[in-house]
Parts: structure tokens; C-alpha cells; sequence
């Protein structure tokens, strides 16, 4: 061959865009991909059971309600995880120049949470659990004889592994962010806020540390359920609080939800510079809106339960506040900032970038839809109706869905260097604009009418409602049948792209040229190293002196008095034992905080990840009447079982003594309050 | 029945659309003007001369609606001086009202609850406009406190997942006239 | 302030002697807090017995039985003292086991526990009381007789009562194969005073 010269390079992004695309390495290609390819399979496979439920409720189909209650609880979960993988791809992509996270970790959220949805999928159509995928207690345990009862231990066990594997990669992530910005009030741009910190976290860090903060708080909590009802499963009993497990599912809920949308965010603020052409910077208000985010999503839970009168009412205030507050940072910093920087910049309209726009738009109307739920008055008239089902379908379809292929579009438009026909981007945006809009007014308007949802028999005379809604989640689907035609091309010629070049060849001996496809070496990109561990839970001395301090506070859940006053319920003798956990994880805090002993142990973050995450659940499920009831005569093995708590808490303290000072902070903080919520639910 | 749709749903509907479409039609001009050039400076200023006025609207109205609506809760004071308890048990997949009948005007509070696993009490007057909802929790007691006005049959529908027959669980309460 | 880049630390300052002080520093400092919850806790117990004493003259009742199922979940930490009490302490764990199956089978349904009448008879004082059986006999509902009501609902009806319900209620949980349900049911029973 002679010479060699290769083809110009391509337009896809924004002629400024370039400066802030840097090149990807292989890993970070394929890890990208497997998130994003395996959570909209899922997506796509839920969406047709969607469908199937909507011409179900348009009597267009025959199914039995037993199988609609089947899909019903597999399309919520199968929806919430597929979406959660995207996103949680799309942010690690977003995040990994500045932010590298440890592709062991996320391939071990990865399989766990692919576990889960596996066991979901098994337990929903095999087992035929069908008690929604927010299982509120106790339906789970009046099956009326639709599912089994290993049906029920295997739907919380799936459940449990996705919330297992979400706690893993955001445990990672807040410690990366602290760990590179120096500390946590420095990772949320609380320093640069406060005008002490003249080069703060790129956007993209300060949400992914806000997300993950409240990722672990939502994963934790759903631990404390998820083994209360497992141990509910085997010994009935075991007694849960309705009103308890109702805060603690919806906490759970509610929050997983929002994240995938926050998490979302996150990549997103890194994807439209590069098609806008103009950088996404941290403000001060962009630090603010965060921080109140930070608050916002998680004091909104209590929206779910308006309904429940017995609900104290300063926590439903409180919710209500919040949840008109989470609306504010999202209008005024996020959609409205991102808005800006589109206006007028020459935008750059490929399918990837189309999607990213038109997501914005469906969280405001969505939002609007939420806005109008969250006020009590009107939630009394739209409680449970469809009108729930339409706004968060709006911000889950004609948001974070399109948000989730624009990643993996931007990923396979980058390799292909080039993007779909204008077309073919107006058919397929038409057709889900029209699809999903007119699927989720006809929601609305039901709504309005008073439907309630999860009917698999529709009230008479709103027959008309779910056939035009299933006609728009038929034009729905060619939309996402048609961008998936559109994203296959692209992905083919991405391969080719990466696998080979097309590079100028003159032939010596005839004098012509032409083009020869010769096989592309990789360049080797440096990827950025992550993050050792930073630090220890318990570093100055007065810090360890407190620890020291507050494990002979924890000696009180072992004095005679103590435990007699904690036999008058079991309630409060659970308590007692988290009591006990609490001192083994101050134990183990402060031992493994310890210089002598930290160095002794070495840093050992999987090690350490694994009894964080392992040691509190044991503790919670060994919590079982049918276990405990027949110690509480023994008086040996009734000790040893407390001694056995502390044990576990020592475990999770030395654990989270490993995962360096702010995470190992919050970890150690999640378990014991694991341990007290449970208490709280499992009376 | 057939379901109707009652004022204060017409009136939600009417204020959503109205800001589902100005949204809309915000994002299709901002679209429309994407595909131009408006020098950064420009967009900067204008941007954040809105923006500061977008805030301080979306805070008074937040002000006004939020705390408007928190002054008119639908929970029960908790004297049940001169009313009407009836007493709501749910359950799969029944609903029992005692009494299940009382006088038009008469003021009522309905002491909801069940016996298995979460309902909704979801009442529909004569009419089929939805009234309003409130859980059925086992364990626990929910209190309602209406005035029904209205004579003749209002329906009630489950308004919280509870098994398989949760859409077909009904029951009724009949207000005589006075 | 964290540097980003260190590795787990080495303590620095004040030197390990000082680190030491200040562990038993920390440790006596919890000790006080412990000892002040101890004192606290003793006063108000003391408190607690005197006004036991002075206030009831009648023989004490048993310990506070977990709350009607029908009432909002709330229990107070029994203050008044379980030694005072002549009736063996039930394990709060079977008791409670007792009152989740009372819900869970069904139990509620027919049985109440405020002495309201229902398709059963109600739960309310039963333990220990003389019962008028449908065969004319009369006898002390104790354990074994509340037990055998659940393994064998139809062996011996109370007056009043009709045969036949109670067996078809119960059939789907199998509860003569579960003696361990049986006896958290009995002491769920015999703690409704």
C-alpha cells in the first residue's frame, strides 16, 4: 500500500461541540453500551406488556385480571430497573473524565441488578405475583389465591438485589466525588457556594453526588422492608405495621423513581453542550437548585400517603411544601438553563439531539401534571386515579425513556460519525410525540373522570378512553420500532467505523485510487485511574474520642432495665436489638478507625463494600419470630443471639471503616438506621 | 354508574391544558429559534433577565397555592360533635357500611378501615362525579367527615390495588331525602 | 478537609500518647452520659413505684396487653412492674405472633376483642372463664380447651353458637398441623383480659 490517507472527519456534533468531547476508550465504550443496550431491552420488552395491558382494559384482548395483575407488577418493575440501568450507564459516562468510577463496581451493580429483574420476571409470570411492583403490605401476604408464597420471597428477594446493586454504584460514586473534589461539602459545591472554592465540581459530579446520597438512603430503606417482609413470608407471625411499611415503601418508591430521572439529568447536561456547542457550567444557582434537590426529593415521599388520614399532617405538609419545592430547582436551574444554552446556538439536530430537547419538554408537562397531584385538595380528587398513571407516564415515556435512547444514539452517531436522515428523525419524533401525548392525555382526561387505576376491568362506559389510549400506544410503538430501525443502521455502521477505516489508497501500479478498508487499530486512550478510598470514618481524635464515647452510650441496650422495658412490645424489642447493633458498628467504626488496626487490616473496599451490605441484612433477617421465639426461654442462646447482633454490627463497622470517611460515614449511618426502621415496621 | 366529570375536576383540567400548551408551545419557539445563531452574550442576558422573574413567579405562586391549599385539608378535625359516624369496612372484596343509609344534609363522618389488606374508599355521588377518596388501612382507623346534600345512590370503588377483583369490588350508600 | 489523593491515614497529631487520652477521655465521657441515663432512669422508676403504691390498693393487674387490634399501633413501654404481677410473663414475641395470626386467619372477623357480639364469641375475658357448652356441660375455658376450640373448632360449641362456621372459616389455614400458631393464639387469647 502506498499512500494513506484518511477521509475527513465527520459533522455529527456541534462544530464547538468538539471541546468538550473527548475520545472514549474501549471500556468505557462498552460498558456504556451494555448499560444502555440492556435497560432499553427491558424497557422495549415492558412497553409491550404495556400495551398488552392497555388492550386488555380496552376489551380489545381477553386477558384474565389474575394476568393483567401479573403484567402490571412486572411492567412497574421491569420499567423502574430498565430505566435505572440506562441512566445509571449514561451518568457514569457523563462522569468518567473527571469522575472515573471502578468498572468492577458497576459490573457488580450491573449483575445484581440484572439478577433482580430476573427473579422479578420469574416470580411475576411464573409465580404469578401481582401486588404491583410497590407491594404495599400487607397485600403481598392475602394472595386470594393468585401467586404462591415462594412467588412473594422471590418478587422482595429481586427486589431487594436491584436496591443492592443501586447501593453498590451509588456508594461508588459518592465516594469517587468525595475523593476527588476533596470531601463532601466540596463534591456539592457547597464551598463554591460559599465562595471558598474557586474551581468547583463540573455539573454533572454535583448531581451525581446528590443522587447518590439519596440513592443510599432509598436503597437502605428498602432494605429495612424488603427483609422485614421476607421474614414476614416465612413466620405470619411476624406482624408489619401497615402505616410504617407504607412510609417505608413509598419512600423507597418514590425516590428510585425520581433518581432515574435526576440521574438522567446528570448525562444530560454533558450531552447537549456537545450539540449546542456551548459549555454547561456550575453556578451558584446551579449549586443552590441542587442542594435543594438534595432536600426536596426525599421530604416529598409523604405524597403518596395524602390519602391516609392517620398520616401525621406535618409530615404531609411537609411533603407538600417539598414537593412544589422539588419543582422550582428543576424550572429554574435545569430545564430552563439547559433551554438557554440551546436558544439560538445553532443547534445541532440529530437524532440524539432531537431526543434530548424533546425530553425537556415532557418533564415540564409532566411536572405541571405532578405539581397539580402534590396539592391536597386536589389529590383527594385524583388519588389512585389515572391521573397519576398519565403524569408519570409523561415523565417517564416522553422524558427519561427518550433521554435513555438519546444516550445510546449519542454513543452509536459518535462511532458512525454520522446521524439519521432528517426524515427519518421527523417520522420517528412525530409518531412518539403524537403516541405518547395523546397515550397520556387520554390518561388525564380519565383521570378527570374519576377512573381509578390498576383496573383491569374498566368502569362501564370508559371503554372509549382505553381504546383510543391503545391506538396511541400503538402509534407509540411504531415510533419506538421506528427509532430502533434508526439506531440498528446507526449501530452497524458505528461498527464499522470503529473496526475499520476507509483510507485513500493509490495504486501504484495502475495510478488510480480508490478507497480500501483496512482494519482500524484501537488507540489506546488513557482512561482515568479512580480513586483509592479516602480517609477513615474516624480520623481526628476527638472524633474517635466520641465514637469511644457513644459505644458505651450503646452499652444501655444491654442493662437489665433496658431489656425489660423492651419485652412490652415487639416493636420496641427490636429496637433493643438494633440497640445492640448500633454498639457493634461503633465498636467496629472506632477499632477499624483505629491507626494500628486500619493499617493491620488494609485498605480491602470490596471486602469492607460486602460486610457493609451483607452484615445488617443478616441482622434483619434473622429478626424472624419462628427464630427467636423459642431462645427467649433459653437463657444462654438468648444471649448469644444479642451477642450475635453485636457481632453483625461489629462486622458492618469494620466494613464501612474501609470504604473511606464520608461513605464509611454514611454507611455505617444507613446500617443502624436500617436496623431502627425495621424496628419501626415489624411489630 | 357512569362516570361523570365532576367541577373541580373541569376546572383542573382547563388550568392544566392551558400550561401544558403555553409549555408546548415555549419549547416549539425555543426549537424553531435553536436552528439560528443569537450571539452567547445576548442569550445570557436576556436569560437571565427572565430567569429572575420566572423565580419570583413560580415563588409567589408556589406561596399563594401551597399555602392556600394547606389551609383546606381534608382531615378530619377530630370532634365528632353532631355527626353521623357510618362505619366503612373494607376488605376482599366487599365494602359493609353501617348504616348504609342516612338522611340528605345530614353532616356524616366515615370511620374507614379494613380487615385484610389496603383499600380505597373512593365515593362517587348519584351523578358519578368522583367526591373524593380515602384509604381503607387494616389495623387503623381513617375518618372522613363529608355533608352529602345530594338524594339517591352513591357508588363506591376501590381505590387501592388489593387482588384480583379490585376493579369489580362495589358498594353503594343511599341518601334519602329529607 | 480531606486532600484528595491521600491514602487511608496515618494519625499525625497529637502522637499515639495522645491519641490514647483522648480514647479514655471519650470513653469516661460516655461512661457519664451512661450513668446519667442509669441515675435518670432509676429516679424515675423509684418515682414511678412510689406513686404505684400510694395510688392502687387493689391487687395489680398483669402486665398492659398489647392494644385492640382495631386501635391505632401505639404501646407505651410498661412502667408499672412486671414482678408485681403472680401470672407467668408470656414471651411479648409469642403473644404478638398470637395477634398477627388472629389477624392474618381470620380470626378478626368473628371474634372481637371489646366484648362486642359477632359470629363468634368475643375474645375479650374468655381466658379463664366458665363456659355454657351447647351439650349442657359447663367448663373453664383454660389452655387446653381454647386450644382444642382452634384444632377442632366443632368438638365443643358454645351455647348459642352454630356448628359448621368456624371449621369452614378456618379450613385454608390448616392450623391443627401448626401447634406452634395454636399456642401463640391461646396466649394471645389468655393476654385479652
Amino acid at each position: 500500500m502506498d499512500a494513506v490517507t484518511a477521509i475527513a472527519p465527520s459533522q455529527v456534533l456541534h462544530p464547538r461541540g468538539a471541546a468538550f468531547t473527548p475520545e472514549t476508550s474501549r471500556a468505557e465504550r462498552r460498558i456504556g453500551l451494555l448499560f444502555a443496550a440492556s435497560g432499553l431491552a427491558l424497557v422495549l420488552l415492558m412497553g409491550l406488556l404495556g400495551i398488552t395491558m392497555r388492550l386488555t382494559q380496552a376489551d380489545v384482548i381477553g386477558l384474565s385480571p389474575g394476568w393483567f395483575y401479573r403484567l402490571l407488577t412486572l411492567h412497574g418493575a421491569g420499567m423502574i430497573t430498565g430505566v435505572l440501568l440506562v441512566t445509571m450507564g449514561a451518568l457514569w459516562y457523563a462522569l468518567r473524565q473527571d469522575v472515573p468510577l471502578r468498572a468492577g463496581r458497576m459490573l457488580a451493580a450491573y449483575w445484581l441488578i440484572v439478577t433482580g429483574a430476573l427473579a422479578v420476571l420469574v416470580a411475576t409470570l411464573a409465580g404469578g405475583f401481582g401486588a404491583g411492583w410497590t407491594f404495599l403490605p400487607p397485600l403481598p401476604f392475602y394472595p386470594a389465591g393468585q401467586w404462591t408464597t415462594w412467588s412473594e420471597s422471590l418478587f422482595f428477594s429481586g427486589l431487594l438485589l436491584v436496591g443492592g446493586g443501586f447501593f453498590v454504584y451509588c456508594l461508588d460514586v459518592l465516594e469517587q466525588t468525595t475523593a476527588r473534589y476533596g470531601g463532601l461539602t466540596r463534591a456539592l459545591g457547597w464551598q463554591f457556594l460559599r465562595g471558598r472554592d474557586g474551581t468547583p465540581p463540573p455539573p454533572q459530579a454535583i448531581a451525581a453526588t446528590v443522587v447518590a446520597i439519596d440513592g443510599l438512603l432509598s436503597s437502605a430503606v428498602a432494605s429495612a422492608i424488603l427483609t422485614g417482609l421476607l421474614g414476614r413470608t416465612y413466620d405470619s407471625g411476624a406482624g408489619v405495621d401497615p402505616l410504617v411499611a407504607k412510609n417505608l415503601v413509598y419512600f423507597f418508591g418514590h425516590s428510585m423513581a425520581n433518581l432515574a430521572i435526576y440521574l438522567a439529568a446528570g448525562a444530560v447536561y454533558v450531552l447537549v453542550p456537545r450539540y449546542a456547542g456551548r459549555p454547561y457550567e456550575t453556578t451558584k444557582a446551579f449549586v443552590a437548585g441542587w442542594a435543594g434537590s438534595l432536600v426536596f426529593i426525599a421530604a416529598a415521599y409523604s405524597h403518596h400517603l395524602y390519602m391516609d388520614f392517620v398520616q401525621p399532617t406535618w409530615a404531609e405538609a411537609i411533603s407538600e411544601v417539598a414537593s412544589y419545592g422539588a419543582l422550582v430547582p428543576v424550572a429554574v436551574v435545569t430545564i430552563y438553563s439547559l433551554t438557554m444554552l440551546v436558544w439560538g446556538s445553532r443547534y445541532r439536530w440529530t437524532l440524539a439531539s432531537l431526543l434530548l430537547y424533546v425530553g425537556l419538554a415532557g418533564w415540564a408537562i409532566g411536572g405541571v401534571g405532578a405539581v397539580i397531584d402534590s396539592l391536597i385538595p386536589l389529590n383527594f380528587r385524583l388519588h389512585n386515579t389515572d391521573w397519576v398513571v398519565a403524569h408519570f407516564h409523561t415523565y417517564l415515556i416522553l422524558c427519561v425513556v427518550l433521554w435513555c435512547f438519546a444516550f445510546l444514539a449519542h454513543l452509536l452517531e459518535r462511532d458512525a460519525e454520522r446521524t439519521t436522515s432528517a426524515a427519518g428523525r421527523a417520522w420517528t419524533a412525530m409518531l412518539i410525540l403524537v403516541g405518547g401525548y395523546g397515550l397520556t392525555g387520554t390518561w388525564f382526561l380519565a383521570g378527570l373522570l374519576g377512573v381509578p387505576r390498576r383496573y383491569a376491568i374498566q368502569p362501564p362506559g370508559t371503554s372509549g378512553y382505553s381504546l383510543a389510549g391503545s391506538i396511541f400506544a400503538l402509534v407509540l410503538a411504531l415510533g419506538f420500532g421506528s427509532l430502533c430501525l434508526q439506531l440498528v443502521r446507526l449501530a452497524r455502521e458505528a461498527w464499522e467505523r470503529r473496526h475499520y477505516v476507509l483510507v485513500a489508497h493509490t495504486d501504484g501500479w495502475t495510478g488510480g485510487t480508490y478507497r480500501v478498508r483496512v482494519p482500524r487499530e484501537d488507540e489506546a486512550v488513557p482512561s482515568p485511574a479512580p480513586h483509592p478510598s479516602v480517609g477513615l470514618p474516624l480520623e481526628r481524635p476527638g472524633e474517635l474520642a466520641l465514637g469511644a464515647a457513644l459505644c458505651v452510650v450503646g452499652l444501655a441496650a444491654f442493662l437489665p432495665p433496658v431489656v425489660r422495658a423492651s419485652e412490652a412490645s415487639v416493636g420496641y424489642h427490636h429496637l433493643d436489638h438494633a440497640g445492640h447493633f448500633f454498639l457493634g458498628t461503633m465498636l467496629g467504626l472506632v477499632a477499624g478507625s483505629l491507626p494500628v488496626v486500619s493499617r493491620r487490616l488494609g485498605p480491602r473496599p470490596t471486602l469492607g463494600l460486602t460486610a457493609v451490605i451483607a452484615a445488617p441484612t443478616l441482622m434483619m433477617l434473622v429478626m424472624i419470630p419462628r427464630f427467636y421465639e423459642p431462645l427467649e426461654h433459653q437463657p444462654a442462646e438468648h444471649a448469644a443471639y444479642h451477642l450475635a447482633m453485636v457481632a453483625f454490627g461489629l462486622l458492618t463497622g469494620l466494613g464501612a471503616s474501609r470504604l473511606g470517611r464520608v461513605t464509611g460515614r454514611l454507611a455505617a449511618f444507613l446500617a443502624v438506621g436500617m436496623s431502627v426502621m425495621f424496628a419501626a415496621a415489624m411489630r | 354508574m357512569t362516570l361523570r366529570f365532576g367541577e373541580p375536576q373541569v376546572a383542573i383540567g382547563i388550568v392544566f391544558g392551558v400550561l401544558a400548551l403555553v409549555l408546548a408551545s415555549a419549547f416549539v419557539v425555543i426549537g424553531i429559534q435553536a436552528g439560528s445563531e443569537i450571539g452567547f452574550q445576548r442569550v445570557h442576558d436576556v436569560g437571565y433577565w427572565i430567569r429572575k422573574r420566572w423565580l419570583a413567579l413560580l415563588l409567589v405562586v408556589g406561596v399563594v397555592v401551597v399555602g392556600s391549599t394547606l389551609l383546606d385539608l381534608p382531615y378530619s378535625s377530630g370532634s365528632d360533635a353532631g355527626r353521623t359516624l357510618v362505619r366503612v369496612t373494607a376488605g376482599q372484596f366487599f365494602w359493609s357500611l353501617i348504616p348504609d343509609s342516612i338522611a340528605a344534609g345530614a353532616r356524616v363522618r366515615f370511620d374507614v378501615t379494613s380487615v385484610d389488606v389496603n383499600h380505597g374508599f373512593g365515593l362517587y355521588d348519584p351523578h358519578g362525579h368522583l367526591i373524593g377518596s380515602v384509604q381503607a388501612m387494616p389495623g387503623y382507623h381513617n375518618l372522613l367527615d363529608l355533608t352529602l346534600t345530594q338524594p339517591g345512590v352513591y357508588r363506591i370503588r376501590c381505590l387501592e390495588l388489593c387482588g384480583i377483583d379490585h376493579s369489580t369490588m362495589e358498594g353503594a350508600f343511599t341518601v334519602t331525602p329529607r | 478537609m480531606t486532600d484528595p489523593g491521600r491514602q487511608p491515614t496515618e494519625h499525625g497529631a497529637p502522637g499515639a500518647d495522645g491519641l490514647w487520652r483522648w480514647l479514655v477521655g471519650g470513653l469516661v465521657a460516655g461512661g457519664v452520659v451512661l450513668g446519667l441515663l442509669v441515675a435518670a432512669y432509676a429516679i424515675g422508676y423509684h418515682r414511678g413505684q412510689q406513686h404505684a403504691r400510694v395510688a392502687a390498693q387493689s391487687p395489680a393487674a398483669t402486665r398492659p396487653a398489647s392494644t385492640a387490634t382495631t386501635a391505632p399501633a401505639t404501646t407505651a413501654p410498661a412502667t408499672t412492674a412486671p414482678e408485681t404481677s403472680t401470672t407467668v410473663p408470656l414471651g411479648p414475641a409469642l403473644v404478638a405472633r398470637g395477634k398477627n395470626l388472629y389477624q392474618s386467619d381470620g380470626c378478626s372477623a368473628c371474634h372481637s376483642l371489646n366484648g362486642a357480639p359477632g359470629a363468634g364469641p368475643t375474645f375479650k375475658g374468655l381466658a379463664g372463664s366458665r363456659v355454657s357448652l351447647s351439650s349442657g356441660q359447663t367448663v373453664t375455658a383454660d389452655a387446653a380447651y381454647l386450644a382444642r376450640s382452634i384444632a377442632d373448632p366443632d368438638a365443643q360449641i358454645v351455647d348459642g353458637y352454630r356448628p359448621g362456621i368456624m371449621p369452614a372459616a378456618i379450613a385454608q389455614y390448616d392450623l391443627a398441623d401448626k401447634p406452634a400458631d395454636i399456642r401463640a393464639l391461646v396466649a394471645f387469647i389468655e393476654s385479652q383480659r
